[in-house]
């Protein structure tokens, strides 16, 4: 019998043709001679290049039952068709540009997807597009609403990044400042594709949402709520028959808008359908943010790479700490949760080129509705 | 369910082509139908890994498509339990919520804790204000009294006096499965006897609630 994790694991080419040369000597031939080239090499050449083909299929086939395991078209088949799910698609970021035209300019009008915006004045960059048709006059500011071209999130640039107008339109200049009484420029935050785990946790959640009021029906409605929510747990409030629904993004705790989203979404206000059973007093809360201890860590590099070492390590880590759940890493039977030094350690000496670092906290506790988030800054040392 | 076997294919190979039954055509022939009978056994596992309970289903596939139904296997839970369980996971989560829920559960940990265990079931009292109470009757499942009665650390020193089979894992799981089966909203505790209350109160009813842990006879914990 084989196990899942032989199973998992497709025989390689070479492992194929090592098996093979095996079988053929054993049976008298004199299998390991064969020049590359000859007819009988081709042959049991070709035969483990197929042979290990088939086997990723047979591990792919093997992976798609698992809701965590399977990938692909194979986890979206298995999402849509058992679980009557889909995964979440990736949307453009949606938000408002201040355009303004010089008084010695032309007047100028454009029509819908017309102009398009950047935050670098060539590729690569994160460019946009104004919705809908406008003009402008001469010594006149307009805010227009744009359209992010590439859906994902690399489209939320932050306030008052410096824009390039990539179809010239002499005297006329763009800014995103976040509008008056506003925190961002952003309107609607684009978003990543949904990725294999949130969707695979979705589905197991599935079975969840059948035993209505209890803290798996709530994590798997959250989940169903918003799209950025990657971690979520639901306890029982301090209030006699409370339900306190806590949740973070990866990259931190839930913004109002975010709250009130996951809110409307529990009481039906989003489709008219409540999710909240009778008498569950219900609120909605954001992780507490905890940015305690910084980091400042000290990074040795191969000089060949050093350059991208300090954001691929501040990326990592910001990757470890969004992965971790609400409340850190728990080994029962131990109730209290930690970002363990030996993860932060891992994710540090997994960035290609880092040879050693220096600064990295031990062990951090944290508390039960904590996520960590801290300030991090990377000096590189170069061999 | 029969696996398809590559040798027919072989054989035919053999009685139809007269290359194929010399020294070196048997060989070959033979090899292609090894790795041929390695793809469908490969094949027919893929299959069957996501099978709970069949019995070509490896172990590690069990505990997997128990994992992907959010169930846990008990330590040391025999094969055939935990299977049974992941079959009838659909069964569980349909009265997830419900007092019948969180019994069924407590009692197929028990089963598994203290299998010779033939006394009254767990039972569950519904108190004011969401609040519950699972009451494990003595023998049940026995455990010793931690040092510290606020901490399950010390849960699992072993004491043959009251043929304690649970540790810190077991009770883990137990505070899980009542807290996943209950609703979220409720505040429940999980009460145990240390000593049989009958014959330590000369025949009182147990599970009167009037005794605690710090009187030595009775664990309580919240979940």
């Amino acid at each position: 019998m084989l196990t899942l994790g032989q199973l998992f694991t497709p025989v390689t080419e070479e492992q194929a043709l090592e098996t093979l040369l095996e079988f053929l000597s054993g049976l008298g031939f004199q299998a390991t001679s064969w020049q590359d080239g000859s007819i009988q090499r081709t042959l049991i050449q070709g035969t483990a290049a197929l042979y290990s083909g088939i086997t990723v299929v047979v591990s792919d086939i093997a992976r798609a039952p698992f809701p965590q395991y399977a990938r692909g078209d194979y986890q979206n088949e298995l999402g849509e068709r058992v679980f009557d799910l889909e995964r979440v698609a990736a949307t453009a970021t949606q938000g408002t540009f201040t355009l303004t035209l010089s008084a010695a300019a032309a007047p100028a009008s454009w029509a819908d997807g017309e102009l398009v915006f950047a935050d670098a004045s060539e590729s690569p960059a994160n460019s946009f597009r104004n919705a809908g048709a406008d003009s402008i006059n001469p010594g006149q500011t307009i805010e227009i609403s744009v359209v992010a071209e590439a859906p994902g999130e690399d489209g939320n640039i932050p306030n008052s990044t410096t824009l390039y107008l990539w179809t010239p339109i002499t005297g006329l200049s763009a800014a995103n400042p976040a509008p008056t009484g506003q925190s961002t420029w952003i309107t609607a935050q684009g978003q990543d594709q949904e990725s294999n785990a949130r969707y695979a946790e979705r589905m197991t959640l599935r079975w969840a949402r059948l035993s209505a009021g209890t803290e798996g029906a709530y994590r798997g409605y959250a989940l169903e709520a918003l799209p950025a929510l990657t971690r979520v747990i639901a306890t029982q409030g301090a209030a006699e028959g409370t339900v306190r629904v806590i949740g973070a993004t990866a990259v931190g705790g839930l913004t109002s808008g975010q709250i009130d989203a996951i809110d409307d979404f529990l009481r039906g206000v989003t489709d008219g359908q409540s999710r909240r059973p009778i008498n569950d007093v219900l609120t909605v809360e954001s992780a507490v943010v905890r940015t305690t201890p910084a980091l400042s860590l000290t990074v040795t590099a191969e000089s060949q790479v050093a350059g991208d070492v300090s954001a691929n390590v501040e990326a990592a880590l910001v990757a470890l700490f969004g992965s971790l759940p609400i409340g850190g890493e728990k080994i029962a039977p131990d109730p209290s949760g930690y970002v363990r030094e030996a993860r932060m350690y891992g994710a540090i000496m997994a960035v290609s080129g880092v040879l050693n670092v220096t600064g990295v906290p031990s062990d951090i506790l944290l508390g039960a509705l904590e996520v960590y988030s801290p300030a991090i800054s990377v000096t590189v040392v170069e061999t | 369910m029969n696996a398809t076997t590559f040798l027919d294919w072989t054989e035919s190979w053999y009685s139809a082509i007269r290359w194929a039954t010399a020294f070196v055509g048997r060989r070959l022939v033979g090899v292609k139908g090894v790795f041929a009978n390695a793809l469908v056994e490969g094949g027919n596992q893929a299959f069957y890994a996501g099978l709970p309970g069949h019995p070509e289903q490896s172990p590690d596939a069990l505990d997997q498509v128990g994992l992907a139904r959010r169930l846990f296997k008990f330590r040391n839970e025999p094969t055939a339990s935990w299977a049974s369980r992941v079959q009838k996971a659909w069964d569980l989560y349909e009265i997830g919520g419900t007092a019948q829920a969180v019994l069924q559960a407590v009692s197929e940990w028990g089963a598994v804790i203290n299998a010779a265990y033939a006394g009254d079931p767990a039972t569950l009292v519904e108190e004011t204000w969401a609040r519950f109470s699972v009451y494990l009757p003595f023998g049940f499942v026995g455990w010793t009294a931690p040092y510290d009665w606020d901490g399950a650390a010390s849960y699992g020193d072993i004491d043959a006096l009251y043929n304690l089979r649970a540790n810190a894992v077991d009770v883990d799981h137990l505070r899980r499965l009542v807290r996943k089966w209950a609703p979220a909203r409720s505040k429940g505790r999980i009460r145990v006897p240390l000593v049989d209350l009958a014959y330590y109160n000369g025949g009182a009813t147990y599970g009167d609630g009037t005794l605690y842990a710090s009187e030595g006879d009775l664990v309580e914990f919240s979940v």
